[in-house]
C-alpha cells in the first residue's frame, strides 16, 4: 500500500570533497545537490534537460543534473559553481575566467541560469588550447545550448571571448 | 463538520444490534483498537492507534450511548484525544431491516476536531474516516457471517488473560479491558498496517465502531 | 549631477554572489520545508462532480489535502480584482482552489502538501477529480462569435469594452482625402522568467507571526493580501522577495492562489511549507499575454498625414481579469505612439476565453500598440508609394510641441502627457545607425546570393515610471556603512548598484559603503511594485530626495560641530568638510554618531555621542523639537504622471526562398530614456527586450488546441531563443531629461521588446512582398503565405516587380 521508496547510498567527490549522502533511488542529481547536499547554487529551470541551468560537470564534462539520477554519480566527480573558483590557499577564492568574465561584461541580470552557462563554458574553456584562436564555432558551441530570458545573450557571449582572452593571457 | 455513511450487515437488526454493542467485538473490529475498558453502563474508554501521515498517533477517547431503542437506533457521543489533536463527534446509528435477513445501517456523525490535526484538510479527515468506518463494519459484518478469525489464535502473552474474556464471550462487566487487534504487536497479523490507517481523531470510536475519528474539522 | 558615479557604467555589486552560486532564490531557501503540489485541472473548463482521495491516503509521507471546501472567511471569496475599472463591468476572478468550476486548464483543485515534493506529486497523481466537461472557447475571435460563454452569466464573453477617443471620428475619416482599412492580428507569449513562481511561509506559533518568501515583484501587496485573505494583522506578517530569477510581468500579479494557501498551510499545520512551480505550471497556471484581433481605419492626406485613426481591438483575457483592464489601456493609449493624431478613437473589448490569464508581460500591451500603428504607417506609405521613413517623419510630434496633450487617460489614471522626447532625432539615428538609405543596395546583394533581403523600423513611446508612489530610506550608521532600503522588488535589474551609485553621489560616499535593500517590508514597508519601466525612476528619485535629507541633516549637524555654515560644507568620500579648508573636516561615521545623543556607551565610536563627553548647549534639549534622532531619512517620489520614454528599431532580414528560414541579418536600436543612472545597466535592458521581441516575432507562441489544451507547455515545444537564434544588436542612445522628476531619468525596463513584431513584420513583408498581418510568423506560414496566390501582395512589391527591381 504505501510507497516506500527504495533508498542507496551515494559515494560522490563534489567539488573536490567526497561526500556520502542516502538518497532515494529516484531522486534527481539536480535535487541530491541542492536539497541533500545543501549546493544551491546549481538551479532547476524546466526539470526537461532544455534550458541548461542545472548543468554541473561530472568527470569534467557537462552533464544536465535534472536528466541523470543521484545515484548515476556513484564513485564519480561532481563540480558545481560552487567548485568553479579555486582556493588561493590564502584563505581566499580565485575566481574562474568566465566568472570574472561574466561580471565584467555584464552577462547576467538575474543569474538564475548564470550556474548553467558559467559552468557549460568553463568546461569548453578549460579543456581548449588557450593559445589558439577563439572561433566563433567554439563560442556557439559554449554558449548555444542554454537558454537564459535576461540578457539577449550578447554579453554572454562578449563574456566567452573575454574569458578566453584572459585565458591566453594568463597562458 | 457532518459525516454520513451506510452499511449493509448480514443479520437482522437484533443480530446486529448484539454485535455492535458488545465490547468484545468493538474491541477486535474497531480499526487500530488497542484497548477497550468498560466504565460504566453504555460507557467505554479506548484507546486506538490510527491514523495518516500528520494524522497518525494514539488516542484515548471515551464513548457513551444514550436514546437505546433497540434495535433501531441509538447515538453515541465520543470525544478523544491525541498528540496530533483531539475531536469531538456525536453519531446517530440507525438500523433497518433490509430484505434477506440483512440489515441496513446508516449513521450520521457531526464532529468537531481541534489541534494540529484540524488543519490537514476536510478531504483527508474524512477520507480517513470512511476508510475508517468501511474497514469497521467489514469487520462487524465478518463477524456476523463467522468468517472472523478469532484474534485469540496467536494472542500475545501479556493480551492473553483479556482476549481470552473476549473469545469467551462473558457478559461484560464495568473496568473490563478487551484488547483489539491493534494491541497485537505489528507483525502477528498480516492487516497491521491497513488498521494504522485510521481515523483521525481517534476519538472517536463508534460505536459503532463508525468510530472514530470523523473529524470534521472546521465547523463552517 | 555633479557626482561622478551617477552614468558611469559601473559593475554589478550583486554579480559577486550570483557568479559563485550565492544567490539565494525562493527554491533554495527553507530545506526542512513541507512541499505542496497541486492538482490542477486538465479540462479547459468543467464542473467539477467529485473529488476523490481515497488513493492519496496511501501514500507514505502524505501531510495534508486542501480543497475549496478548506477555506473560509475571505479565502472563500474570488481572488481580488487587483485594479477596478469603471469599464471593466463584468469582471471575474478564479478562487484560491476551483469552487466547483474550472475555466482553464492548470486551474488549482487541490493543494497536497506531503514530506517532499516526491511525496506531494505522488499523492497528487492518486486525487481523482471527476468532471462534467464545458463547451470551450478558445481564441479573440471564438470569444467574439460567443457561441459558448466561458462565464455562465457574461453570454458575450466581454469583460470589459475600454474606449478612448479625442474628436469625433466618423465626420473625420469622412472627410479625409484617403482612408484605408485593415485587420492584423497578434498571438499570445509569456513572460516566461528562468525561475517560476514559489512560495515559502513560515509560521511562528508563539509570536503568532508569519514570515512569506515569494517570487514577487510586488512584496508589500502580497503581504497585505495575506493578511486580508488569512485575517491576520498587517504587523504579524512580512512577505520578503529573495533574489528572483527573472519576472517580466508575470510576479507582478498576485495574490496568486499559492501565495495565499502556502501560507495557510503552514499556519494550519505549524510547520514550514514551501510551493516551487514547476515549469510546466508556469506555462498553465500563470499568465500569458499579447492575444488581439485589431480592426483599422485611417484616414489620411496625399503626403501620408494622418487625419483620423480609429481602432476597434479584441483582447484576449484568459479565463479571469485579476489585473483589471490595464493591458487593454495601455494597448489603447500607447498605440498613437511618436505622433501627431488629429483624431482618434480606440475601443478595446477585453473578452473571456478558457485559457490561462493575461496579465502584462514586458510591454504590457505596447508591442501590440506599436504593431497596429506602425504597420498603418507602413500601409501608408505602401499606398502613396513614399519610403517608410518619410511617412513616420511627417506624422512625428516635433521638439517644439512638448509637453505633447494626446487627451487620453493613462494606465495610471492620469493623462498622456509626453513630457519630453526627441522623435525627429530619433527617426534621423536610427536611419543612420541601419543604413536606412542603403536598404535597395543591400536587397540587390542579396537577391544576386539567391535570398530575399527586406528591410522595416519601427517607432514607440512608453510611458514609464507610473504612480502612486515609491519610498526609499537612507540611513548612515556609527560604521560609516550606509544602508538604503526601498519597498519595490528587484528580479535582475541591477537595483543595489544602480541605487547605491544614486546613493553614492547624492552624499557623497564611497560605493562600497552603501548596502541596498529591496523588496522587504521589513525594511521598507511602503511601497507599489517594479513594473511598468518604474524601479529607476520612482524608487531611484525616492532614494535620491532620502539621501538628499540625509545630506542635509548631516550638514546641519557638522555645521554645529565644525562651526562653520552649512552651505560651505562639501561631502566627499565620506567626509565633510569645510570647503577649501584643509583639516577641517569631519567623516559623516562620526556625524552618524554624534546624531544620536546616547547615554550608554556600548562602543568605542558611542562615547563620543554620551551626555558627558563633550560641551553641550544646556539651553537645548538633547533632540531638537522636530529633529529625530539618528543620521537617515526617508522620502517619498510621486509623480505627477508618467514620464515618456522613446524609442526606434529597424531589423533587415534575409530569408532564404528554400526554407522561407528568417534570418535577421542586422537590427538595429536608438533608444532614449533620458538621464541614465548605469549604461552599462540599460544597454542590458535593451538586449534582453530586443531578444523577447525577436522572440514574439519569429518563434514564441502559445498553442492551444481548441479544446483549451496548451500543446507547447514545455521548452521543448515552445521556442524560447536561444544565442542562436537572437541578432548582434547595434544600439544608438538620445538623452532628453524627464523635467518631470529630480533626477530626469525614464524608465528602461520594457523598451527593447516593444517595437519588435512591428519592426520585422514590416522587415518580412518588403522582403516577400506579401501582406504580413498575423504575428509571429513562422517559416512554414511564410511559405504558406508565399504560395497562396490569394495572398495580398504590396504595391511596393508590385511597383518593384513593375520595374524589374525585383525578380
Amino acid at each position: 500500500m504505501t510507497t516506500v521508496d527504495t533508498e542507496r547510498t551515494v559515494t560522490v567527490t563534489v567539488n573536490g570533497v567526497p561526500r556520502e549522502t542516502t538518497v532515494p533511488v529516484r531522486r534527481l542529481l539536480s535535487d541530491a545537490l541542492r536539497h541533500d547536499l545543501g549546493l544551491t547554487g546549481t538551479h532547476v529551470g524546466c526539470e526537461h534537460g532544455v534550458c541548461g541551468s542545472c548543468t554541473v560537470l561530472v568527470d569534467g564534462d557537462p552533464v544536465r543534473s535534472c536528466l541523470m539520477l543521484a545515484v548515476q554519480v556513484e564513485g564519480r566527480s561532481v563540480t558545481t559553481v560552487e567548485g568553479l573558483a579555486r582556493d588561493d590557499h590564502r584563505g581566499g577564492q580565485v575566481l574562474h575566467p568566465v566568472q570574472e568574465a561574466f561580471r565584467e561584461c555584464h552577462a547576467l541580470q538575474c543569474g538564475f541560469c548564470t550556474p548553467g552557462f558559467l559552468m557549460t563554458i568553463a568546461a569548453g574553456l578549460d579543456k581548449r588550447d588557450p593559445a589558439a584562436e577563439l572561433t566563433e564555432e567554439e563560442v556557439d558551441d559554449m554558449v548555444g545550448g542554454n537558454l537564459c530570458r535576461c540578457t539577449g545573450y550578447a554579453n554572454i557571449t562578449k563574456a566567452v571571448h573575454s574569458a578566453a582572452a584572459a585565458m591566453r593571457d594568463a597562458r | 463538520m457532518n459525516l454520513d455513511g451506510s452499511a449493509v450487515l448480514s443479520g437482522s437488526p437484533d443480530e446486529v444490534w448484539a454485535v455492535i454493542t458488545d465490547p468484545a467485538v468493538l474491541a477486535r473490529t474497531i480499526p487500530g483498537c488497542e484497548t477497550l475498558e468498560q466504565t460504566g453502563d453504555d460507557e467505554y474508554r479506548m484507546n486506538v492507534s490510527v491514523g495518516v501521515g500528520a494524522i497518525r498517533g494514539t488516542y484515548a477517547g471515551e464513548v457513551k450511548l444514550t436514546d437505546r431503542q433497540r434495535p433501531r437506533s441509538y447515538v453515541m457521543h465520543a470525544s478523544g484525544a491525541g498528540a496530533p489533536g483531539n475531536a469531538r463527534a456525536t453519531v446517530t446509528i440507525n438500523l433497518e431491516p433490509a430484505g434477506d435477513g440483512t440489515t441496513n445501517l446508516t449513521y450520521s456523525a457531526d464532529a468537531v476536531i481541534g489541534g494540529p490535526v484540524a488543519g490537514v484538510g476536510q478531504r483527508m479527515i474524512t477520507g480517513v474516516a470512511k476508510r475508517m468506518a468501511g474497514q469497521f463494519f467489514t469487520a462487524i459484518d465478518d463477524e456476523l457471517t463467522g468468517a472472523v478469525v478469532p484474534i485469540a489464535a496467536a494472542p500475545p502473552a501479556a493480551a492473553a488473560s483479556d482476549a481470552s474474556l473476549v473469545v469467551g464471550g462473558a457478559p461484560v462487566a464495568a473496568g473490563r479491558t478487551f484488547t483489539g487487534k491493534a494491541g497485537v504487536p505489528a507483525g502477528t497479523s498480516s492487516d497491521v498496517q491497513t488498521l494504522l490507517l485510521g481515523a483521525v481523531g481517534g476519538a472517536v470510536l463508534t460505536l459503532l465502531g463508525v468510530l472514530v475519528g470523523y473529524r470534521l474539522a472546521r465547523r463552517r | 549631477m555633479t557626482t561622478k558615479l551617477f552614468g558611469e557604467p559601473v559593475r554589478r555589486r550583486e554579480d559577486a554572489r550570483l557568479i559563485v552560486g550565492k544567490g539565494r532564490y525562493l527554491d533554495d531557501i527553507g530545506h526542512n520545508a513541507l512541499a505542496a503540489a497541486f492538482v490542477r485541472s486538465p479540462h479547459a473548463h468543467a464542473r467539477i462532480t467529485g473529488i476523490d482521495v481515497d488513493g492519496a491516503l496511501d501514500v507514505e509521507g502524505l501531510v495534508a489535502i486542501y480543497t475549496y471546501e478548506d477555506l473560509t472567511g475571505p479565502m472563500a471569496e474570488p481572488l481580488p480584482v487587483l485594479i477596478p475599472h469603471p469599464q471593466l463591468t463584468a469582471p471575474r476572478t478564479g478562487y484560491p482552489l476551483a469552487n466547483g468550476e474550472v475555466n482553464h486548464v492548470g486551474e488549482p483543485i487541490v493543494m497536497v502538501v506531503a514530506t517532499d515534493r516526491y511525496i506531494a506529486e505522488d499523492a497528487a497523481e492518486r486525487i481523482l477529480v471527476s468532471y462534467e466537461e464545458l463547451p470551450v472557447i478558445v481564441g479573440v475571435d471564438a470569444a467574439r462569435a460567443a457561441a459558448h460563454a466561458v462565464h455562465e452569466e457574461i453570454p458575450d464573453n466581454v469583460a470589459a469594452r475600454h474606449h478612448q477617443q479625442t474628436g469625433d471620428v466618423d465626420p473625420a475619416l469622412a472627410a479625409s482625402p484617403r482612408t484605408l482599412s485593415f485587420t492584423q492580428y497578434i498571438e499570445r507569449s509569456a513572460c516566461t522568467p528562468m525561475e517560476g513562481k514559489g512560495v515559502h511561509a513560515k509560521w511562528d506559533a508563539d509570536d503568532r507571526s508569519l514570515r512569506v518568501y515569494s517570487s514577487t515583484q510586488a512584496s508589500t501587496s502580497v503581504r497585505a493580501a495575506i493578511a486580508a485573505k488569512l485575517g491576520l494583522s498587517l504587523e504579524k506578517v512580512e512577505v520578503i522577495a529573495p533574489d528572483v530569477g527573472g519576472g517580466f510581468g508575470v510576479k507582478i500579479v498576485h495574490p496568486w492562489p499559492e501565495e495565499l494557501l502556502v501560507p495557510l498551510a503552514a499556519i494550519a499545520l505549524g510547520q514550514e511549507v514551501k510551493w516551487s512551480e514547476d515549469r510546466r505550471e508556469h506555462f498553465t497556471s500563470s499568465a500569458h499575454e499579447r492575444q488581439q484581433r485589431q480592426e483599422i481605419t485611417v484616414g489620411y492626406d496625399d503626403d501620408g498625414r494622418i487625419t483620423a485613426l480609429d481602432v476597434h481591438i479584441w483582447h484576449d483575457n484568459g479565463a479571469y481579469t485579476p489585473y483589471g483592464i490595464i493591458v487593454p489601456i495601455v494597448t489603447a493609449t500607447q498605440l498613437v505612439g511618436p505622433y501627431v493624431i488629429p483624431v482618434y478613437r480606440v475601443v478595446v473589448e477585453s473578452v473571456y476565453t478558457n485559457t490561462v490569464i493575461v496579465t502584462p508581460y514586458r510591454g504590457a500591451g505596447r508591442p501590440q500598440g506599436c504593431y497596429a500603428m506602425e504597420r498603418t504607417m507602413d500601409r501608408i506609405a505602401d499606398a502613396l508609394d513614399l519610403d517608410r521613413a518619410v511617412v513616420r517623419e511627417r506624422n512625428l510630434i516635433q521638439a517644439d510641441q512638448f509637453p505633447y496633450d494626446h487627451h487620453l487617460t493613462f494606465q495610471d489614471g492620469r493623462p498622456v502627457i509626453y513630457d519630453s522626447g526627441d522623435y525627429p532625432g530619433l527617426l534621423a539615428k536610427l536611419r543612420a545607425l541601419v543604413g536606412w538609405s542603403e536598404a535597395d543596395a543591400l536587397r540587390n546583394d542579396a537577391a544576386a546570393r539567391g535570398k530575399l533581403l527586406g528591410i522595416g523600423m519601427a517607432m514607440y513611446v512608453e510611458g514609464t515610471g507610473p504612480g502612486p508612489y515609491e519610498g526609499g530610506h537612507v540611513q548612515v550608521l556609527g560604521s560609516g556603512k550606509v544602508l538604503v532600503a526601498t519597498g519595490l522588488t528587484s528580479q535582475g535589474q541591477g537595483h543595489e548598484t544602480s541605487f547605491a551609485q544614486i546613493v553614492a553621489s547624492e552624499l557623497g560616499v564611497p560605493i562600497e559603503d552603501v548596502e541596498v535593500t529591496t523588496g522587504d517590508t521589513r525594511r521598507f514597508p511602503y511601497a507599489v511594485g517594479t513594473f511598468a519601466s518604474r524601479a529607476a525612476v520612482m524608487s531611484g528619485n525616492a532614494i535620491a530626495l532620502a539621501a538628499r535629507g540625509v545630506r542635509e541633516k548631516a550638514l546641519r549637524i557638522a555645521a554645529d560641530v565644525l562651526e562653520a555654515s552649512p552651505d560651505d560644507l562639501e561631502i566627499d568620500e565620506g567626509v565633510v568638510q569645510v570647503r577649501g579648508v584643509p583639516g577641517s573636516s569631519i567623516p559623516l561615521r562620526t556625524i552618524a554618531v554624534l546624531s544620536n545623543p546616547l547615554r550608554y556607551a556600548f562602543d568605542e565610536a558611542a562615547k563620543q555621542a554620551t551626555q558627558f563627553a563633550g560641551p553641550g548647549d544646556d539651553s537645548k534639549p538633547p533632540v531638537s523639537p522636530g529633529d529625530a534622532p539618528g543620521l537617515e531619512h526617508r522620502d517619498y517620489y510621486s509623480p505627477i504622471r508618467s514620464t515618456f520614454a522613446s524609442g526606434a528599431h529597424a531589423a533587415i532580414v534575409e530569408i532564404d526562398p528554400a526554407t522561407w528560414e528568417i534570418d535577421i541579418v542586422k537590427y538595429a536600436v536608438v533608444h532614449d530614456c533620458g538621464n541614465v543612472v548605469n549604461p552599462m545597466i540599460v544597454e542590458g535592458q535593451v538586449h534582453g527586450g530586443v531578444a523577447q521581441g525577436v522572440a514574439g516575432a519569429l518563434y514564441e507562441r502559445m498553442a492551444y488546441d481548441r479544446d483549451g489544451q496548451l500543446q507547447n507547455a514545455s521548452f521543448m515545444d515552445f521556442l524560447m531563443p536561444y544565442a542562436s537564434e537572437v541578432p548582434d544588436i547595434d544600439i544608438d542612445h538620445q538623452s532628453t531629461p524627464s523635467p518631470l522628476n529630480p533626477l530626469g531619468i525614464k524608465g528602461a525596463g520594457e523598451a527593447g521588446v516593444i517595437p519588435g513584431t512591428a519592426a520585422i513584420a514590416s522587415a518580412i513583408e518588403d522582403a516577400v512582398g506579401r501582406r504580413i498581418a498575423a504575428m509571429p510568423i513562422s517559416p512554414t506560414e511564410l511559405y504558406d503565405l508565399v504560395r497562396n496566390d490569394d495572398s495580398e501582395l504590396t504595391e511596393a512589391y508590385t511597383r518593384r516587380s513593375g520595374t524589374g527591381a525585383m525578380a
